[in-house]
């Protein structure tokens, strides 16, 4: 892997703990960086290099470690049942503690809600590792996660000096990117919780309030329901914060109602 | 919710002579789907149930669900009971049928109004 004029990320990351996370994070990562600055082991070795000189290599010249860290990082075993952190020829091991040793930036990615082991866990040279500023990624957030992690990565090269703008702008996920985005959350199972449709509100207002106003906001809950089953989730969200606006303004409108009342009382205009 | 709460201690601590008069009924002359609801938590916190369901029907109905509704947040057990009660198109019928009725100038109706 030749010196990245933009900066050069080194993924590290456990076969056994993290290959598909690693991948989906290497693919995610492509938005924001060329497939040049990136290296996570094979994808980089072209056939015929030698695997360990490659990544020492690697290692050599880049400016960004990440430490992919799952819920099998630690306590990951080899063949003989040994843990692998514990052998000093283990290559994740080997990585870190070249990167710490390097003194370059080196950011743990906490992956599957895992936590950062505290320092006894691991062995001396890569003890280091937990006082580290990390980084957390969920699946479900997944797309929003990765662009602060590369957001962090540019701050960290544009501090090593690299040019802060490498013609390959950031791009910014928008609404308006996706212009139909329901299907595709249908598509993949992201489908939001069903809102509160505020009832409570509504009668609330409408039988304890003497408060017509509240019935819009009984109307507006009763649209939840169907519009959600619709698979419309962000209008049965509206109608949801609708049914509460409502009730709330019906609140207000009584508090309005009987100041006057109050002040016409006081003044002697209206019959107490 | 404090909501609910603040309703019971303003029935507790004021008398409904403190409490102006529906403004819909002020302009109409005819009740609202509240109207009365207040003269019924007074009736109640003297212990009036029939009395309470005869200012406002729907009021005893009300404060029970507006109780589960608040609850379940906290106590899993009234979760189902809950999502079985919480039919806001089956309030609107009733409420908006209530509405009519108890403006009705008949015979079996007229016990629905709030005034007596």
């Amino acid at each position: 892997m030749p010196t990245n004029p933009n900066g050069t990320i080194f993924i590290n990351y456990r076969r056994e703990d993290s290959n598909w996370n690693a991948l989906a994070l290497y693919n995610e990562l492509q938005k924001y960086f060329s497939k040049e600055q990136l290296f996570k082991d094979f994808n980089a070795i072209r056939p015929g290099d030698d695997f360990v000189e490659s990544i020492a290599g690697a290692l050599q010249r880049c400016d960004v470690l990440l430490v992919l860290i799952g819920a099998k990082w630690l306590d990951a075993i080899d063949t003989t049942g040994k843990q692998r952190l514990t052998d000093p020829d283990d290559f994740v091991r080997l990585e870190i503690a070249k990167a710490l040793s390097r003194e370059i930036k080196v950011v743990p990615v906490m992956l599957d809600g895992a936590k950062m082991p505290r320092p006894e866990q691991l062995p001396e040279p890569l003890q280091s590792l937990t006082r580290r500023q990390l980084v957390e990624i969920d699946p479900t957030r997944f797309e929003d996660d990765v662009r602060k992690l590369a957001e962090a990565i540019r701050r960290i090269l544009a501090e090593a000096g690299y040019p802060s703008n490498p013609g390959q702008p950031i791009p910014m996920p928008s609404p308006q990117q996706n212009p139909n985005p329901e299907p595709l959350q249908q598509a993949f199972g992201n489908i939001p919780p069903k809102p509160n449709n505020n009832l409570v509100w509504g009668i609330l207002t409408t039988l304890l309030c003497c408060l017509p106003l509240g019935i819009v906001s009984i109307v507006q809950a009763s649209k939840v329901d169907a519009l959600y089953a619709q698979h419309k989730y962000s209008e049965a969200q509206k109608a949801a914060d609708d049914a509460k606006k409502y009730a709330l303004w019906a609140v207000g409108a009584g508090a309005v109602g009987w100041l006057i009342y109050a002040i016409l009382v006081a003044i002697g205009a209206a019959q107490y | 919710m404090g909501v609910v709460l603040a309703f019971v201690a303003l029935g507790l601590g004021l008398t409904r002579a403190l409490l102006p008069p529906c403004p819909f009924h002020q302009l109409t002359g005819f009740d609202c789907p509240g109207c009365g609801s207040t003269r019924a938590i007074t009736a109640l916190l003297h212990g009036h149930f029939l009395q309470a369901l005869d200012f406002n029907l729907l009021s005893i109905p009300a404060l029970v669900m507006l109780a589960i509704g608040y609850a379940q947040q906290f106590v899993p057990a009234l979760q189902a009971l809950w999502l079985r009660l919480n039919k806001p198109k089956t309030v609107l019928i009733v409420v908006l049928a209530f509405w009519v009725l108890r403006n009705l100038p008949l015979p079996p109706f007229l016990w629905l109004s709030a005034a007596h």
